[in-house]
């Protein structure tokens, strides 16, 4: 009998496994399951969304037997099983239904398409199916671990790299670069969360063509929204099989007349098959979402989920402790050069609390209160040097009075200034202070 | 009792498998390249080597489901029967399990599989399993799975 934790890779949800159950009259049927989870070595658990005809015949029948498939090889196990029984609530129920949860939020079937129960199973036979690829294919390669020594000097190095960034910008970049040069993460992303509004947005990236500095994601919209609104770790392998299991039960759904919302589209990768997301906690509050993707759908393991998220503790202390340094005093303000004849036009739109350059969206909310705030201030007085401290209280930026995420707000405004508007810039001179720089007249105008 | 756009679906060449029980009523699956719709009865084309217990039950008792699932949209249809019979393929029906499986395994292209390792799987020395058909249910997941459409 094979080993079912051999079998690791089947699990993962990239080639759905099928279940053959019979009724008490002896009439067979077969279905496919989304979410089969491996338990233990002698128990597996399948995911229960619809009282159906499965259910029906395993309450009068308890004997099934699964169909799992390798998802490199198309090799197939049979596995003998017999139900034990369904949990609906508890442990092992909250982290199946993490999975169906973003699958909801994502294809828009919120609330809608649910976990009804996980029906644990008790393996009585596992058995390599003969003659299920032709003679001569390769047996189903096992996917290793690799060198753990690697891993565990990889996540040393990680660790001590984020210990010793002593600036919040700096720290992101540290963290997601040395993600895909230690960890072979290909593309990377954090965003921060805005306690204000419940939104997420992305602040650094790396492994992306462009930075997606700004992009948002509300709590508990798609898969890094559901991250966040339950502050548990995500691992989905084979998101494109995931999506169309999901695409297809909405169809379904919208045929029998629910009401459905847009499906959320992902940020990132737009081919992404592997995502992990992981959330950034200290004690009761979200700081923000470490999302990794990847195009191949087994990129991440079980133990990229492990490190990772030991990881992912470290660095929200950090963020935590980098937010809340004391400024520093401010410096006499330096001889300017002359500029060059560019000119840059900046539009306030009061209404949307947007700001445009040259007729192009540049920022919003927060963020763009800031930067108007600091254009205004800096046109009328010619002030180039601003603090953190004068930005905290000012009333009218909006932000928190705790926990404002004010150097993430400003993380983003450069890099939304640098991808679109590099005649501006904001550059960090000393903790807590920048410097308006510029090459280029302004004309300011709020509408 | 099946046509239209459903027996077209049904014959279109997607994944297939099926399902059987023996007499102490434990189930079984196996592997099939298609299927074959006929008035009241169909004939699906079982792959032997990996479905040795499922064709064993259904010498024993006739009894048979099969679901025909398309990957890439998860559109499901299930065939239930009874007085399967197993037989060779015609020549006819070789020709038709041929394209059928090389349908299926194109239809696993599609959902990202590598076309060589497609290329793999086993439909060589088929089985024709011939049963009266029993009805014809939605297997599509969500909440109309189960349902009977034909």
């Amino acid at each position: 009998m094979t080993a079912l934790r051999d079998l690791m890779p089947c699990f993962q949800g990239v080639v759905p496994a099928a279940i053959a159950t019979c009724d008490s009259a002896g009439v067979p049927n077969v279905a496919y399951v989304s979410q089969v989870y491996y338990l233990d070595d002698g128990h597996v658990a399948l995911s229960c969304q619809f009282f159906n005809k499965t259910r029906r015949n395993i309450d009068q029948n308890p004997y099934a037997c699964v169909k799992v498939m390798h998802p490199v090889t198309l090799d197939a196990w049979r596995l003998d099983v017999k139900f034990v029984r369904a949990e609906s609530s508890g442990p092992l129920f909250d982290e199946m239904e993490l999975r169906i949860q973003a699958i909801a939020a994502h294809t828009g079937m919120k609330g809608i398409f649910r976990l009804l129960s996980s029906d644990i199973y008790e393996v009585l036979d596992v058995q390599h199916v003969p003659g299920y690829l032709l003679p001569g294919s390769s047996d189903a390669p096992r996917l290793e671990m690799g060198d753990t020594r690697a891993e565990l000097r990889g996540l040393q190095v990680l660790s001590d790299r984020v210990s010793r960034t002593d600036d919040l910008a700096g720290l992101l970049k540290t963290l997601l670069h040395s993600l895909c040069e230690l960890f072979r993460v290909q593309h990377a992303m954090f965003l921060m969360h805005d306690e204000s509004d419940a939104r997420l947005y992305a602040v650094e990236s790396a492994g992306y063509e462009t930075s997606g500095a700004g992009a948002e994601v509300g709590v508990g919209e798609g898969l890094i929204g559901t991250v966040a609104k339950t502050r548990r770790p995500l691992r989905v392998s084979g998101m494109g099989e995931m999506l169309r299991y999901g695409r297809a039960v909405r169809h379904e759904m919208q045929a029998e007349g629910a009401q459905l919302c847009e499906e959320i589209p992902l940020p990132g990768l737009c081919d992404a098959q592997s995502q992990l997301a992981l959330p950034l906690v200290v004690g009761e509050r979200l700081i923000g979402v470490l999302a990794l993707e990847s195009a191949d759908p087994l990129a991440f393991q079980d133990w990229h989920e492990a490190y990772l998220n030991l990881l992912a503790n470290q660095a929200a202390l950090a963020i935590e402790r980098l937010a809340e340094r004391a400024d520093e005093e401010p410096l006499p303000e330096p001889e300017r050069p002359p500029l060059a004849a560019r000119r840059r036009t900046f539009t306030w739109y009061e209404k949307d609390e947007v700001v445009f350059c040259d007729g192009e969206y540049l920022v919003r909310n927060v963020p763009g209160r800031i930067f108007w705030k600091l254009l205004k201030v800096h046109s009328q007085t010619g002030r180039t040097e601003f603090g953190n401290r004068e930005l905290r209280m000012d009333d009218s930026l909006g932000l928190p009075a705790y926990k404002d995420n004010l150097e993430s707000r400003l993380i983003l405004l450069r890099k939304r200034l640098a991808e679109r508007c590099p005649d501006v810039r904001l550059v960090p001179v000393r903790r807590g202070r920048f410097m308006l720089e510029r090459d280029c007249e302004l004309e300011l105008e709020a509408r | 009792m099946i046509d239209g756009e459903l027996k077209e679906f049904l014959q279109t060449g997607h994944v297939c498998v099926i399902a059987t029980r023996d007499k102490k009523l434990r189930p079984d699956w196996g592997h099939a390249a298609g299927v074959r719709v006929l008035k009241s009865r169909c004939v699906v084309f079982v792959a032997p080597d990996s479905s040795n217990r499922s064709l064993a039950n259904l010498r024993a008792n006739g009894l048979i489901a099969v679901v025909v699932t398309e990957p890439l949209t998860h559109r499901s249809i299930q065939l239930k029967g009874e007085r399967a019979k197993l037989r060779d393929l015609t020549p006819a029906e070789h020709k038709l399990a041929k394209r059928l499986a090389q349908s299926a395994r194109q239809a696993v292209i599609e959902v990202g599989i590598a076309p060589r390792v497609a290329a793999t799987w086993n439909f060589d020395a088929l089985v024709a399993v011939e049963f009266e058909l029993t009805g014809v249910f939605e297997a599509t997941p969500g909440p109309k799975a189960g349902t009977e459409v034909a």
